[in-house]
């Protein structure tokens, strides 16, 4: 079905008449009563704002009056308040939900996950099963967008009615949805294939839609002389988003890519908000400083399984902490400031959602704040809050009315009504009857009988003391049926009974096993009857759940009636206590976080101090060489002074440190990394992807910069990976750890990009290029492309101002872009290679475009063509000693490296994995064991070499008086095999100290065990205090376990004691 | 009396071969036309590569080393002292003046040490030679279950893999069939020699069990199955291996009383196993895995080597209780989990020690990296294990688990004159393999790492680039 689509300005005059399509009607017209009011209620017209004892009327689907003094016009229908609390319906700000079709064909986009141009108004309205869920949970309304793509299509906000007809948008271009979404295996070739893609073909598209804007805009002031623009409704459908007249939504799934989306909205002015994660407080104080909304959804992590200490070993600190501060997070990003609305998107069973809230409320939500995530601010959100979100005058009629409170547990929702239409939520059982009776037959048999018709269940007591419990308990509409054995007429099988409740008493007949009949009443008990209390027959409300159209089976158990019955009943209230009791005995988690969130993340980020190293042996890797008995002093995260023998400058430093018998080493730097680096390191759907950049999707939680850290890892070159011919830009890194992937950059690195030769890149079979021939052509025919692109963007940019007024500009274009830098110096490459043929290829084709390869990566054969290499001036960053895992590496030697460096070429060790990166010291010794290199210049190999091939050398790679203080301390020589890390520092902060270490392993150890018993807790209940123990304590099995065993004696003693 | 001397420089030079490398030193001599052949053959069929070192001849005379700290292992280490050897036997180990022999070389290795050949204890080496390449790769064959298999039978002599592992001293290696539930048998090889039978000295070390997983992993994993699924997968395979352990002792049982019986070459692979002659090495790496190996091996009476080990800290009490040796391999790895502490791979030998639990250390690497073994073994000692457990660790505690207690792993009279000469502890990535004797039978340490570096280091001499 379509929706109706709903003016506000319609809404606002509220006399004006309801717009109802004059569908013919097949038969009589219905009467439509619009004027209602709710009576003696208490509403809450805003979060804060409360009114007891109040009405509100209604009048064509608007709220004509609220108050607690009002009129209540005559013709109005009357619906009782009293226990009831009316609030503002709620409104869901953000669901997300399939679209059928992708539009394709003419002025479609080329990718399939960009499809601006949907708009959720257009497609089928959200099915009448979700909306009734979401009125059961209080909803009125819900802002409706596509889920799957990038660019995916406006959202449109929508009525959350029963009838179709009814559902009608209050806006129908609501956000334009933007996700990362992208392919991840080898198997599905559509781009993009990484995280990193799926930003870069945003950017892409946002700028495609600026230029086509411009276009457009050329040809409307003057068509004469121009071919038209071509037909591109997607980047039309962008037109308003780019221009900030239509806000996005970025749907990101964790907190990282909140501040990936933020970065987007800032490049391009978008008036942008998020679709949150449910863990924005694992970075909260970045995601709060990007000033943005959040709608956060109340998704819990499940509990997770820890009952094996085994399975347990799988949990991580970090998923433990996670599970148990999600509640906190809507009310921390609240406290920090953050505008905040609620969302039932993303919740396993969208019916949580009122007890996701209560928790959110239990971890110190306010109601307050709850109420208007729910209202006000999702109608701020959505731009509807002249019309919504509060219990005002004019507003439409969208109510939530609930006996109690919404916020107390297990809530009970009453009604939901939108637009002035009552929809009904739950309603009590009209009758209930509860409490002890008396059951006579005409067949002489009077028996008391205990009767709950809430739970369905009815026992009869005999006289010998025994129970009969009656199965098949039925009450419905005043009528109570029921079954139960014959041993109250003393007779074998089955009765049944049925009646009917007229006048507090039940009045029915039975049918004995043989088929006679008899008659029966259930009376309530009398004073004459005994103590039992009379029958509680009452119209009250019954708790929630309770349908009185289900038929209830309970007692269905075969087990025995006799004895289980008083301990049931018993059970019953002590599992309401244990509910009770749930409900008081929360254990507050621990406010301050660390960051990281897990195991060895850090309260502080750490700060700088200044620092004075004194007795070391100092490797500075630059003019100073080694010096024996040395001194290193920093302030403010430089080195400020550098000497051998006595310190005899003074000053006053935070901290002094004794080296005698350390050595101290510039912090190392890995020049091929791809730690940190989230959804995926290759974009390998394309042959050329210049356009996608490492630095979109640095992760800086990556337990392995911590790793790296500890192994003396000061800086990383991080890269794209080696499927393509032409990969991504790279990141330059220091390993700031528990900082933001801001922090972790360095800023005024080069930019770097990635490229690839050989059997990595040829090995797609539906994919250019096959063959090292074909790498050569496309990358060639890359440049040339990139050099025809640079003259275009030159000719136009040389046009005078006038001129470029009535000129179509060149589309920009992010992967030429890169090429252009690269052609003008700007970019460095950085190659995988490992065969002279294409490394001498790349040295020809690089020099005939007029640019220097940065570096050569791995170039395991670099040694075949080392006079090349250097003389073109590239460096050769290459594995210390990888050889024969393919064929293109049979010929590896581990003398690559010194080959290299006796010829000319700047080379340096890499690692290519997190778990070598903390261990370079020992592969620079590996240059003094093949080739034998001085130690102190194969410790450049992993320190100032690397940082002049990255560029970075100005600031580190050595220790010298002005660069950063970034230095590692060595229990004895770094080129030792037994050489350990003890403190890693960068820029005069500490970052790792083997100290903090085990102080840091302590925590994460009593953490793990404090939260395995909170999850133990909270599957199991609390457990029984030692006190008083259940029963004796188990007396040791008398005999040994009865395993079948050959020989009792261990037989291997003397298997292995040759040499002992 | 004739005695032949010998000088070994402590460094060589750049470039230039070791003493020994007689292809090295060849191949300088032979014409251009040569080299380049065989550079083409190198370039065309390098997934194929054979090895251009030749074996070494038995030792036909004594030999004295000399002057030299010995490394003795099982002994205190010898200052200035001598090893002689002859018949591939070591026959004396001393101090001082080394005794004047009849005929016997004499190699002066003042300033320089000797140990036992380093052993690499879980190793595919010989079986691998590209591992990008599978038609090169003859370590998991057909099927879960194949205690048949050998790994000495399809030992190619002349991989190129061999002698860059020997140049960095391992001398010895246990190699294994890999794969299924039971992979085959593993063999204890000598890595020199004309054919895989010269290179043997058990191709029935022990049969090979990869213990199956004894705990469901995590749940939530959108592709692993339910934990239900899992659990009843865990007990399927355990059974597997019990039956076939009852099938294999019904079998020879019968077959011991009535050899008409028909033959089963599966069950009587597993014979020595199930006597108790051999060994079964169980890869191994949880605690579940271990302690659940560990009580199977006691419950059927079976000697048993955990391999893998990862976490065998985990499992020590059980380990210590049945002296079950552990072969750890590889230490180079990053921690499983993110909570743990970043050097627990590290550590991991240091704990063991300490608990008095008897270990091994292995490279952990694919058999083109064996020589990272004694990096593993330093990180150990990095992270607390004493440095002589470390030594022992890839020597004698390693012989003893191949087997090869008696005859390696250690300079002692009686054993296997097998062993190396280097510029220091060998542990040290900078220490130099100057010389290696297997069996008494002086070593081509060259390699095809070797021959490239000299080959283009003869590039840019021409080219000038290069003075010597």
């Amino acid at each position: 079905m379509r929706w109706r689509i709903l003016s506000i300005f319609v809404v606002m005059t509220a006399a004006a008449p309801s717009l109802a399509q004059t569908a013919p009607v097949n038969g009589i017209r219905p009467a439509d009563l619009r004027t209602h009011a709710i009576i003696g209620a208490t509403v809450v017209i805003a979060p804060g704002q409360r009114i007891e004892n109040a009405s509100i009327v209604i009048r064509a689907g608007v709220i004509e009056a609220v108050g607690d003094d009002l009129d209540i016009p005559p013709e109005a229908r009357i619906w009782p308040g009293d226990g009831m609390t009316v609030y503002p319906g709620l409104i869901d700000a953000a669901l997300l939900v399939d679209v059928e079709k992708i539009p394709d064909g003419v002025g479609a986009h080329w990718n399939q996950r960009v499809h601006p141009q949907v708009q959720m108004v257009d497609q089928p309205a959200p099915d009448s099963s979700l909306r009734k869920d979401l009125r059961s949970l209080g909803f009125t309304a819900a802002a409706v967008y596509p889920s799957a793509g990038v660019l995916r299509g406006s959202g449109v906000v929508v009525a959350l009615a029963d009838e179709d007809e009814h559902v009608l948008a209050y806006r129908e271009r609501a956000a334009m949805a933007i996700g990362f979404d992208h392919g991840g295996s080898w198997d599905s070739a559509t781009y993009p294939g990484s995280l990193m893609g799926a930003i870069a073909l945003i950017r892409q598209t946002l700028y495609d839609a600026q230029w086509h804007a411009a276009c457009q805009r050329v040809w409307q002031a003057d068509p004469l002389g121009h071919e038209p623009p071509i037909r591109a409704d997607a980047l039309e459908a962008l037109s308003d988003v780019i221009r900030r007249s239509q806000p996005v939504l970025f749907d990101v799934t964790d907190e990282h890519n909140a501040q990936r989306a933020a970065r987007i909205a800032r490049e391009f002015d978008l008036d942008a908000m998020f679709l949150g994660s449910g863990v924005e407080f694992r970075r909260l104080e970045q995601i709060v400083a990007t000033g943005l909304p959040i709608i956060v959804p109340l998704k819990y992590p499940d509990r997770p399984e820890v009952s094996s200490p085994l399975q347990a070993d799988d949990v991580t600190l970090r998923e433990m902490m996670t599970w148990e501060q999600a509640p906190t997070n809507a009310r921390r990003l609240l406290d920090a400031g953050a505008m905040v609305a609620l969302t039932t998107h993303r919740l396993k069973k969208r019916s949580d959602f009122l007890s996701a809230l209560r928790k959110a409320i239990r971890y110190g939500l306010s109601e307050d704040d709850a109420l208007a995530a729910l209202t006000t601010t999702p109608a701020k959100l959505l731009g509807l809050n002249r019309i919504m979100g509060t219990i005002e005058e004019g507003k439409v009629a969208n109510l939530v009315v609930v006996e109690g409170s919404l916020f107390q547990r297990k809530p009970k929702i009453r009604d939901t009504w939108i637009n002035g239409r009552r929809h009904e939520v739950s309603k009590d059982p009209d009758l209930k009857l509860v409490g002890k009776a008396i059951l006579r037959t005409d067949r002489g048999v009077e028996a008391p009988v205990d009767i709950d018709t809430i739970k369905a269940k009815l026992t009869l007591h005999l006289p010998d003391g025994s129970k009969v419990k009656a199965k098949k308990v039925v009450f419905q509409h005043d009528r109570l049926s029921f079954v139960m054995d014959g041993r109250v007429f003393e007779i074998e099988g089955y009765v049944r009974l049925a009646g009917v409740l007229t006048e507090g008493t039940i009045v029915g007949a039975g049918v004995l096993p043989d088929g006679e009949q008899f008659a029966f009443t259930i009376a309530p008990s009398t004073e004459e009857d005994g103590d039992a209390e009379p029958i509680d027959e009452e119209a009250q409300p019954a708790p929630v759940g309770w349908d009185p159209n289900d038929q209830l089976d309970a007692d269905n158990d075969d087990e025995s009636e006799e004895t289980e019955d008083d301990q049931e009943g018993e059970g019953d209230e002590e599992e309401d206590e244990e509910d009770e009791e749930e409900e008081e005995a929360i254990e507050p988690p621990p406010e301050q976080l660390v960051h990281p969130l897990g195991a060895f993340g850090l309260t502080e980020h750490p700060q700088p101090r200044s620092i004075l190293i004194t007795n070391a042996t100092i490797w500075t890797c630059g003019s100073g060489g080694v010096i024996e008995n040395g001194w290193l002093a920093a302030v403010d995260g430089k080195i400020t002074a550098i000497g051998s023998g006595a310190f005899e400058l003074g000053g006053h430093y935070d901290q002094s440190i004794d080296g005698t018998g350390k050595h101290v080493t510039p912090g190392l730097i890995d020049c091929h990394s791809h730690t940190g680096v989230s959804g995926g390191i290759n974009e390998w759907t394309q042959a050329i992807t210049s356009e996608v950049r490492i630095g979109d999707v640095v992760n800086p939680d990556d337990i392995n910069w911590y790793r790296e850290l500890a192994g003396g890892l000061t800086a990383a070159n991080q890269l794209h990976g080696s499927a393509n011919p032409i990969g991504g830009q790279n990141s330059v890194v220091k390993l700031k750890w528990s900082g933001s992937a801001d922090d972790f950059r360095i800023h005024d690195a080069i930019g770097g990009i990635k490229f690839a030769l050989g059997e990595n890149v040829k090995r797609s079979k539906d994919r250019y290029p096959n063959t090292r021939m074909g790498v050569e052509a496309i990358i060639r025919d890359s440049f040339t492309a990139a050099r025809d692109y640079q003259a275009r963007w030159d000719r136009y940019r040389a046009m005078k101002e006038d001129d470029r007024t009535h000129t179509m500009p060149p589309a920009r274009d992010l992967e030429l872009d890169a090429l252009v830098e690269i052609l003008s110096g700007q970019r460095m490459v950085h190659c995988h290679s490992y065969r002279q043929d294409e490394i001498l290829m790349l040295i020809r084709l690089a020099e005939e475009f007029g640019f220097t390869i940065g570096t050569f990566q791995h170039v395991l054969e670099g040694y075949k063509v080392a006079e090349a290499i250097a003389a073109h001036g590239a460096g050769a960053s290459t594995f210390s000693d990888w050889w024969a895992y393919k064929v293109e590496v049979m010929d590896a030697i581990p003398y690559n490296g010194t080959l290299m460096h006796d010829v000319g070429v700047l080379v340096s060790f890499n690692s290519d994995s997190s778990e070598l990166a903390r261990r370079m010291n020992t592969e620079a010794a590996k240059a003094v064991r093949y080739g034998g290199l001085g130690e102190d210049e194969a410790l450049k190999f992993v320190t100032i070499n690397p940082a002049r091939q990255l560029r970075i050398d100005h600031r580190i790679g050595s220790l010298e008086v002005g660069k950063d203080a970034d230095f590692v301390i060595w229990s004895e020589s770094p080129l030792s095999s037994y050489a350990r890390c003890e403190q890693t520092w960068i820029e005069g902060a500490k970052y790792f100290d083997l100290d903090h270490d085990q102080a840091l392993r302590l925590w994460a150890e009593a953490e793990r065990q404090r939260l395995i018993q909170k999850i133990l807790k909270d599957a199991h209940g609390k457990p029984k205090p030692p006190q008083e123990p259940a029963t004796q304590p188990k007396t040791q099995p008398a005999t040994e376990p009865d395993i079948k065993r050959n020989d009792p004696d261990p037989p291997y003693s003397c298997c292995w004691s040759q040499d002992e | 009396m004739s005695i032949h001397h010998m000088t070994i420089g402590i460094h060589p030079l750049p470039g230039r071969a070791a003493p020994g490398c007689r292809l090295c030193a060849l191949l300088h001599e032979l014409p251009l036309v040569f080299v380049a052949a065989v550079a083409a053959l190198v370039a065309s069929t390098s997934a194929f590569a054979q090895s251009r070192q030749i074996p070494a001849p038995p030792q036909s005379r004594p030999i004295v080393v000399a002057g030299a700290t010995i490394h003795t292992i099982s002994g205190p280490t010898l200052a200035d002292g001598y090893v002689v050897f002859r018949e591939g036997r070591i026959t004396d180990v001393g101090q001082g003046d080394h005794p004047q022999i009849e005929n016997a070389t004499v190699i002066n290795a003042e300033g320089l040490h000797v140990y036992p050949g380093l052993i690499s204890a879980d190793t595919t080496l010989g079986l691998v030679e590209t591992q990008a390449v599978a038609v090169t790769i003859d370590h998991t064959e057909y099927g879960r279950v194949t205690p048949e298999v050998r790994a000495a039978v399809a030992i190619n002599p002349d991989s190129d893999l061999i002698p860059v592992a020997r140049a960095s001293g391992i001398l010895t290696a246990l190699v294994f069939p890999r794969g299924g539930l039971v992979s085959g048998r593993c063999s204890t090889i000598r890595l020199d020699g004309w054919t895989w039978e010269q290179m043997a000295i058990d191709a029935e070390a022990g049969l090979v069990i990869h213990w199956p997983r004894t705990e469901p992993t995590r749940r939530g994993r959108a592709d692993s199955p339910s934990e239900k699924e899992q659990r009843k997968q865990i007990k399927e395979n355990l059974e597997a291996i019990e039956r076939l352990f009852d099938d294999a002792a019904a079998y020879i049982q019968a077959r011991d009383a009535d050899p008409t019986q028909s033959t089963d070459l599966r069950f009587e692979a597993m014979r020595a196993v199930l006597g108790g002659e051999k060994p079964v090495f169980v890869r191994a790496s949880s605690p579940g895995q271990i302690e659940s190996a560990v009580a199977w091996s006691v419950r059927r009476n079976l000697r048993i080597v955990i391999v893998g080990g990862r976490e065998a800290d985990r499992a020590m009490p059980l380990l210590a209780k049945h002296n079950v040796p552990v072969v750890i391999t590889g230490l180079h790895r990053l921690p499983r989990q993110r909570h743990a502490p970043f050097d627990s791979p590290f550590t991991l030998p240091a704990k063991l020690h300490e608990a008095g639990i008897r270990f091994v250390i292995a490279s952990g690497s694919s058999p083109a990296h064996e020589r990272s073994l004694s990096q593993n073994a330093a990180t150990a000692v990095a992270f607390g294990l004493p440095r002589g457990a470390a030594l022992r660790a890839v020597t004698i505690e390693a012989a003893q688990v191949l087997g090869l207690g008696g005859s390696h792993g250690s300079i002692e009279e009686g054993k296997a004159a097998t062993l190396i000469i280097t510029t220091g502890d060998p542990l040290q990535i900078t220490t130099d393999i100057l010389v290696a004797f297997i069996d008494g039978r002086r070593i081509d340490l060259c390699n095809r790492h070797k021959t490239l570096y000299r080959k283009y280091r003869e590039k840019y001499r021409q080219l000038g680039l290069l003075s010597e």
